[in-house]
């Protein structure tokens, strides 16, 4: 008990502390205690909401991994390797070559048609990947990488088609945080939080379904349904990250793996960790990303892989876990 | 400012200091007074209307030619530029000697250090800029883009841009010059074929470029045709096989890719092209197909390229 009550304070103190240093430096460092009127603008308009637009689809990555992994009773499920994030991508391309929406115009709006490419995705990928036994781990694999080589496919055709759109298509696309502004931020401020509140409160009942979805009617859950709800969040928390930040490849496979291998597969420690540590990992790299070599920066899915990897390779060498799923 | 200005004002009335707010709102009518005083609205390129102030002193380019063309015109005002900026000489010096910031390099831009460099007028180009532009743009800032295609579209820019910046004479000069020496250039190939003309941007794979380039106007301003100038894009990838299918007579390559032209003959197919087997093909710097006012330089070479006969 005394460990947990450390650990919690220990992540408090981590939090405060990342967030603070991600608002302090930068190409210039700003003292809060002094600081210009430029310094104010920086900060409000350009620091805080990075900080925050990282923190959140750090965590929305992180958590819409958890998700699938609990959901699909697979270990290495997520957005990318189900081509959920392929559907995200060509919702929002599709919308800005049929001039249904614009991202200089309204970003919402492209989020929104990320969200149905998403659902989309998600759909095609339940449908071919499940057989009567369920889920098996390869083949809901195989349909995700399919579904996900043929949605970035025709993305590829979408921008060869784009003509004078396909600079807006670039726009969206370049991902990373060096663009992010209240314009954007606002999405993932609005969306994210009511989905990882949603991800909580089922995550007792997400428990018993990994026991078997026979068990898990017998004892009162309604599987269909719950299905349902975790791939809405999950399709929501994927395609607002990829949205405000392009794609960003590993931390929703890493991040939840990490967690387990320390605290132990119950999603209802899982999912709030998960988000936490996703965030403040997300936030500490896109500091990295921006302070390392600046004025310039470095792309930052370049960065996660190269912190997030080596960590990762090094657990589940020492750990001789099953992950508990 | 404003925007600041503007969230305290929302939270006081919200307390129901209504005498703050009734103070905010005729301070925020003067400054609007001020502003519309001392500003005035122009169209870009893009087709956004932005608000510029008359008395410019601190520009920031996020592209090398909007760069030149500022230190052309006054290059004391450029405080922000980008880390390929190269033209002219002046400017590379004000670089290296830190007096010119550099914040970013075409496809990147740090916003922070634009907004502390406190700018009166941010240069952009064309749409792929618009990720840094947006941002800024609404932060307040008077976001300029220009994306000139040909000589008019250029002239354009560089006359608003003297406008803006108060340098009117100076343009003129240089645009006379500009069109006196277009003019010889043009004068040289008036009465001559037109040669089909291949542009390689890059080699593995081909990528060369469309209508929509400014290269691709150079070349036929230079008594060419680009065999690629029906392609509906900026530049893009193109087959071998197409390219044989063209046959053109001469071929242009950066200067980069001088080791894959060396063998060019040996290459499978490549033979069978006109000017391979002429040995019509020639080398240019990427400064010498920028879309700038100085493209002069360029254009001379290119021509020089397509006819031998012109030395």
């Amino acid at each position: 008990m005394i460990r947990t009550h450390l650990l919690r304070w220990i992540f408090v103190i981590a939090f405060f502390v990342s967030v603070l240093l991600a608002l302090s430096v930068g190409p210039s460092f700003i003292s809060i205690f002094a600081m210009s009127e430029t310094d104010k603008i920086i900060l409000l308009y350009l620091r805080l909401p990075r900080v925050l637009s990282a923190f959140f689809v750090g965590g929305g990555l992180a958590l819409a991994g958890a998700i699938f992994q609990g959901l699909f009773r697979n270990p290495i499920a997520d957005s990318y390797l189900l081509g959920v994030s392929s559907g995200a991508s060509l919702g929002a391309a599709a919308a800005i070559v049929f001039r249904l929406a614009s991202p200089l115009a309204s970003f919402a709006a492209v989020s929104f048609f990320a969200f149905i490419g998403a659902l989309a995705a998600l759909a095609l990928v339940f449908y071919f990947g499940h057989s009567n036994d369920g889920f098996s781990i390869f083949r809901l694999l195989l349909a995700g990488l399919g579904v996900g080589l043929f949605l970035s496919s025709l993305v590829a055709v979408l921008m060869l088609a784009a003509g004078e759109e396909l600079k807006a298509l670039i726009f969206f696309f370049l991902g990373g945080f060096s663009s992010s502004s209240w314009d954007t931020a606002w999405i993932s401020l609005a969306c994210i939080p009511l989905a990882v509140l949603a991800a909580c409160y089922f995550a007792a009942e997400l428990n018993v379904l990994l026991l078997g979805d026979e068990t898990a009617e017998s004892s009162g859950v309604r599987t269909r349904r719950l299905q349902l709800i975790y791939a809405v969040v999950a399709a929501l928390l994927t395609s607002i990250s990829v949205s405000v930040a392009g794609l960003i490849g590993f931390v929703g496979l890493i991040v939840p793996h990490m967690i387990r291998l320390r605290a132990g597969a119950d999603h209802r420690t899982l999912f709030p960790l998960a988000f936490f540590v996703g965030g403040l990992f997300l936030v500490l790299c896109d500091t990295a990303a921006r302070t390392l070599i600046a004025p310039a920066e470095l792309p930052v899915g370049i960065v996660t892989s190269l912190v997030g990897v080596p960590i990762f390779l090094y657990l589940i060498r020492k750990e001789n876990s099953s992950y508990g799923l | 400012m404003y925007a600041l200005v503007f969230h305290f004002g929302r939270s006081y009335l919200s307390k129901g200091y209504s005498i703050f707010a009734v103070g905010v709102l005729v301070l925020l009518s003067w400054l609007a007074g001020l502003s519309l005083a001392r500003s005035r609205t122009i169209v870009d390129d893009l087709g956004f209307k932005i608000a510029v102030k008359d008395d410019i002193r601190r520009v920031v380019s996020l592209v090398p030619t909007n760069s030149e063309m500022v230190c052309l015109l006054d290059c004391e005002r450029l405080k922000g530029g980008t880390r390929y900026d190269a033209f002219p000489a002046e400017l590379k010096a004000r670089l290296e000697t830190k007096q010119i910031e550099v914040v970013g390099g075409g496809f990147d831009a740090n916003l922070e250090s634009i907004v502390r460099l406190r700018p009166d007028l941010i240069l952009t180009n064309g749409p792929t800029q618009q990720r840094f532009a947006m941002p800024l743009r609404n932060l307040g800032y008077s976001v300029l883009s220009l994306w000139p295609r040909d000589m008019a579209g250029l002239k354009r820019s560089f006359l608003l841009l003297a406008d803006l910046l108060g340098r009117e004479e100076k343009a003129r000069e240089l645009i006379d010059e500009m069109e006196r020496g277009f003019a010889a250039i043009e004068a040289r190939t008036l009465n001559k074929a037109k040669k089909r003309v291949y542009l390689q941007m890059w080699t593995e794979p081909l990528i060369t470029v469309g209508k929509q380039s400014f290269p691709n106007w150079l070349v036929s301003a230079a008594g060419g045709t680009n065999v690629f100038g029906d392609l509906p894009f900026d530049s893009g990838q193109v087959s071998l096989e197409a390219l044989i299918r063209r046959d053109p007579e001469v071929l242009i390559f950066l200067a980069g890719q001088e080791p894959f032209a060396r063998n060019i003959v040996k290459r499978p197919g490549w033979s069978s092209i006109r000017g391979v087997r002429d040995g019509r093909f020639c080398f240019i710097d990427e400064p010498d197909i920028r879309r700038s006012i100085g493209f002069l330089d360029g254009l001379k070479k290119i021509q020089q390229c397509l006819f031998a006969e012109l030395k």
